[in-house]
C-alpha cells in the first residue's frame, strides 16, 4: 500500500524513478510546493538557468548528448511561455523532453487570475502532447505516461501543466506498473511485406545511397546502419541532425547534404537510382526543389512515423517500423553488393569538390572550427546555434559517434547553442563540451554565462564573431544585391563581460594564436568565453538557393568552377 | 496551380479527454482545410469518443491531415472517404413561418426524407429533418418557398461501413 503524500512529492518520485538525475528550471510563485520539496531530494540536481527558455534547450541538450529525457521546470505564465521556443524546437527535431510548469489553483483557471496562462491551448501545436493536471491522484499516471510518450515512438516533447492545489493535494495512488495507450504504439513492428520490396530494389540498384537522418540517432541504430553499408558496400550521406550516425571518417561517408551540403553528396543523392532514406523527414533545406529530388531514384523511406511517407518526397517504398528492428531486419537480408563503379564517379566528385579550408592569411570560421576539429580529435560534444557558424561546423567537424552532434535543425533557433551545451555539459562530466556560436546567438542566451560559473562547468564557447548576422548578410549580399538590412551585429566588450561574470575569457583573431588559443581553452578548467575575430563577410559554399534543385549547386569559389551542373 | 478541391468526410474514434477536438482542430487548420461540419459525442465505450468532421481540400492535403491526426496520443484511429463508404446521416432542425395549414403540400416530401414535426406554435412549424447530407441541401432548397425563419444543422455523423 503506498503511503498517502502530496502531489509535489509525487513529482519527485516520478523523476527518481525514471532516473532522472538533473533538470533545469526557475521558481516562482505556483511551484513553490514543489520548489519545497525538492529540497529534500538531493539525488535530483536542479539548475537555475536564468531565462526559462534556457531551461528547455538545456533540457533539450542534455537529451541530445545522452539520449534520455530532458526535464524542464518553469512556473505559470511567463514561466511557461518562456518554454515555448525551447518545446517547439524540441518537436521539431524529435527530441525526448518533459516539461513540467505550475498553473494557478484549479479552482482559479478561467479567471485570468494573476500568472494564469493557458499553456495547455498554447503548446498543443508544439508538443506530442500534454496534460493539464488538477488531482493528485491523476499525477502517477500522468507522470509515468508522460515520460513514456516522450521516449516511445517518434521522440518528442511532452508537457505537463500542474495546478498549485494538485501539488499540495495528498493522495495514496500507487505508480503504473506499465503504460498501455489504447492507439498509441510504443513500438511499431516492422513490415515485412515492404522489407522485401525494399531487398529486391537494393539488389537491382546500381547507384544506391542512403541518406541517414536523427531517426538513426534516436533509435540507437547506428551499428546496424554501419554493418549495412559495410556488408552493401553503400555510400552514406547525413542529413544535418544524422550527423554522427555514421562515422564521418569512414571511408563510406560523404558527409551532410543539401543546401550547404558537400557537392559530392548532394550531387551523389541527385545521380543515384535508389535512396534509402533512413529516419529522415526530407526538409526543404535537404531536399531543395522537391519536384528536381533524385530524379532517377526509387526512394525507400525507412520511419517509424507514417505520416513522414511521401509527406514531402513520394516513398516508392515505405517501410513501417521501429528503426533498429527494420535496420536489423534489412541487414540480415540484404545482399551483399559492391558498388566500384558507382564509387569511382563519387570519389572523382569528391576530388574534384572538396570542402574548401581557404589559405591561412587572415582568420576565417572555417579556420576556427577546422582547429577544433583538429585540436579535440573530432572527440567533443558540440553544440551550435543556427548559421554560418552551423554549416561550417556540420561540413568542417569530423564527427564520429551519434549523441556527439547538437544542433537547432528543424526550428533553427539562435540562442540554442549554448544553453544547449550546458545540458550537455551537466549529462557528460569529464567529456569535452563546446559550443560553437555566432555574435548574434550568442546575444540571445549570454546570461547563462553566470549558470556555468555557478557550477563552474566545464562547457567551452567558441564564439565566432564576425560583426554580422552572418548567414542573413550572406543571402542579402546574394539576393538582395548587396542591401544590407539590419544585419550589421554591435558586440559588448566580450572580454569585460567575461569578467563580469567571472568567466575565462580568451580573444583570438589571428591563424598564428588560433592553435594555442583552442589548446589554453582546453586546459583551462571550467567555463572558458574563446572570442575568434574572423573575416566579416565570408560566404558558405557549397550552396543550393532556396527553390532550386539540388541540381543548381554554387561551388565554392575556391573549387574553380562555378556551378556544376549534376 | 490550385490544389482541387474535394469534399471528405473524416471520422474518428478518440480517447475522450481535454484537449483532444483542439488537437484534431489543429492540424487541420494548420494545414489550411476547410471545416464544413464538426460532431463529437461519446461512443459505445466509456471514455472514447466517436467524431466526425465535414472538410473539403486537395486530397494529398486531407491525405497528410489524417496521418497527422492519425499520430495524435489522444486518437486511437482516423479514416476518410470521398462519400459512398460510410453510413452518413445530418440532423437539422428547421423553422418555418407559416401557419402549419399552409403545409400540407410538403407531407409527401416527409414521407420519402425522415421529416417530421418537431414542434408547432400558432405562428411557426419547427421541422426535424434527419437525411443523408447529400439530400439535405436539396431538401432545405424545397423548404424555402415556405419561408425559412431559422435553421440548425447538426453537421455529418457517419459510421464507415468496415467495422472499425
Amino acid at each position: 500500500m503506498t503511503t498517502k503524500r502530496t502531489g509535489a512529492k509525487i513529482v519527485m518520485e516520478a523523476l527518481v524513478r525514471q532516473g532522472v538525475n538533473t533538470i533545469f528550471g526557475y521558481p516562482g510563485g505556483v511551484v513553490l510546493p514543489l520548489y519545497d520539496e525538492m529540497l529534500n531530494w538531493p539525488q535530483v540536481k536542479h539548475v537555475l538557468v536564468r531565462h526559462e527558455q534556457c531551461a528547455a534547450h538545456a533540457a533539450d541538450g542534455y537529451a541530445r548528448s545522452t539520449g534520455k529525457v530532458g526535464v524542464c521546470l518553469a512556473t505559470s505564465g511567463p514561466g511557461a511561455t518562456n518554454l515555448v521556443t525551447g518545446i517547439a524546437n524540441a518537436l521539431l527535431d524529435s527530441v525526448p523532453m518533459v516539461a513540467i510548469t505550475g498553473n494557478v489553483n484549479s479552482w482559479a483557471l478561467g479567471t485570468d487570475a494573476f500568472q494564469e496562462t493557458d499553456v495547455q491551448g498554447i503548446t498543443i501545436p508544439i508538443t506530442k502532447h500534454n496534460y493539464v493536471v488538477t488531482e493528485a491522484d491523476d499525477l502517477p499516471g500522468v507522470l509515468e505516461e508522460a515520460f513514456f510518450l516522450a521516449s516511445t515512438g517518434r521522440k518528442g516533447p511532452v508537457l505537463v501543466d500542474i495546478t498549485k492545489d494538485a501539488f499540495l493535494k495528498t493522495s495514496d495512488i500507487p505508480f503504473p506498473e506499465r503504460v498501455e495507450r489504447r492507439g498509441y504504439t510504443a513500438q511499431v513492428p516492422v513490415d515485412l511485406l515492404a522489407l522485401g520490396e525494399a531487398e529486391q530494389a537494393l539488389a537491382a540498384a546500381e547507384r544506391p545511397v542512403v541518406i541517414a537522418g536523427a531517426g538513426v540517432l534516436w533509435s540507437n541504430s547506428s551499428q546496424e546502419l554501419i554493418a549495412l553499408a559495410d556488408k552493401c558496400d553503400l555510400p552514406v550521406i547525413n542529413s544535418l541532425l544524422g550527423l554522427g550516425v555514421f562515422p564521418r571518417n569512414d571511408p563510406r561517408s560523404l558527409g551532410m547534404m543539401g543546401m550547404h551540403g558537400e557537392q559530392a553528396a548532394t550531387t551523389a543523392v541527385q545521380n543515384a537510382d535508389l535512396v534509402l532514406a533512413i529516419g529522415i523527414r526530407f526538409d526543404d533545406r535537404l531536399t531543395g526543389k522537391t519536384s528536381g529530388f533524385a530524379p532517377n531514384a526509387t526512394v525507400v523511406h525507412f520511419d517509424t512515423d507514417a505520416s513522414e511517407f511521401s509527406k514531402c518526397i513520394a516513398a516508392h517504398i515505405p517501410v513501417r517500423g521501429d528503426l533498429a528492428q527494420s535496420l536489423g531486419a534489412f541487414l540480415k537480408r540484404a545482399p551483399q553488393k559492391s558498388h566500384g563503379s558507382w564509387w569511382s564517379q563519387i570519389r572523382q566528385w569528391q576530388a574534384e569538390f572538396p570542402i574548401v579550408v581557404p589559405p591561412k592569411d587572415r582568420l576565417l570560421a572555417r579556420h576556427v572550427i577546422a582547429e577544433l576539429d583538429r585540436a579535440t580529435q573530432s572527440e567533443a560534444i558540440i553544440s551550435t546555434d543556427v548559421g554560418q557558424h552551423q554549416m561550417w561546423t556540420a561540413q568542417l567537424y569530423q564527427f564520429k559517434r551519434p549523441y556527439q552532434w547538437l544542433s537547432s535543425g528543424g526550428l533553427g533557433t539562435m540562442g540554442f547553442g549554448f544553453p544547449a551545451a550546458i545540458g550537455a555539459a551537466f549529462a557528460n562530466p569529464g567529456k569535452e563540451v563546446w559550443a560553437v556560436v555566432g555574435d548574434g546567438g550568442f546575444q540571445m542566451t549570454m546570461q547563462e554565462l553566470i549558470t556555468a560559473v555557478e557550477h563552474n562547468l566545464d562547457v567551452k564557447i567558441c564564439l565566432v564573431n564576425n560583426g554580422y548576422l552572418g548567414m542573413v548578410r550572406q543571402w542579402q549580399e546574394m539576393f538582395y544585391d548587396n542591401r544590407y538590412s539590419h544585419v550589421v551585429m554591435g558586440s559588448p566588450d566580450y572580454g569585460k563581460l567575461a569578467e563580469a561574470y567571472g568567466v575565462h575569457y580568451i580573444q583570438c583573431s589571428t591563424n598564428d594564436a588560433l592553435a594555442d588559443t583552442i589548446e589554453a581553452a582546453r586546459r583551462a578548467p571550467g567555463p572558458v568565453l574563446c572570442e575568434f575575430i574572423v573575416e566579416m563577410e565570408e560566404n558558405v559554399f557549397p550552396m543550393v538557393a532556396a527553390g532550386a534543385t539540388n541540381d543548381h549547386i554554387l561551388a565554392d569559389p575556391l573549387n574553380r568552377k562555378s556551378e556544376v551542373p549534376a | 496551380m490550385n490544389p482541387e478541391v474535394h469534399h471528405y468526410t473524416l471520422v474518428a474514434y478518440v480517447h475522450d479527454e481535454d484537449g483532444t477536438l483542439n488537437r484534431m482542430l489543429s492540424v487541420l487548420r494548420r494545414n489550411r482545410v476547410t471545416l464544413d461540419s464538426f460532431s463529437a459525442a461519446s461512443a459505445e465505450e466509456p471514455g472514447y469518443a466517436r467524431l466526425t468532421a465535414s472538410i473539403r481540400g486537395d486530397e494529398a492535403i486531407i491525405t497528410r491531415c489524417v496521418r497527422q491526426i492519425e499520430k495524435l496520443v489522444c486518437v486511437v484511429w482516423c479514416t476518410f472517404s470521398g462519400g459512398g463508404k460510410n453510413v452518413a446521416r445530418e440532423l437539422a432542425l428547421v423553422e418555418l413561418k407559416q401557419s402549419p395549414s399552409d403545409l400540407f403540400p410538403i407531407f409527401p416530401i416527409s414521407e420519402i426524407h425522415h421529416v417530421r414535426v418537431a414542434q408547432e406554435t400558432t405562428e411557426s412549424i419547427t421541422l426535424e429533418i434527419a437525411a443523408h447530407p447529400y439530400h439535405m441541401d436539396e431538401l432545405l432548397s424545397k423548404l424555402e418557398g415556405y419561408g425559412i425563419r431559422r435553421v440548425a444543422r447538426t453537421g455529418v455523423i457517419a459510421l464507415p461501413l468496415e467495422n472499425a
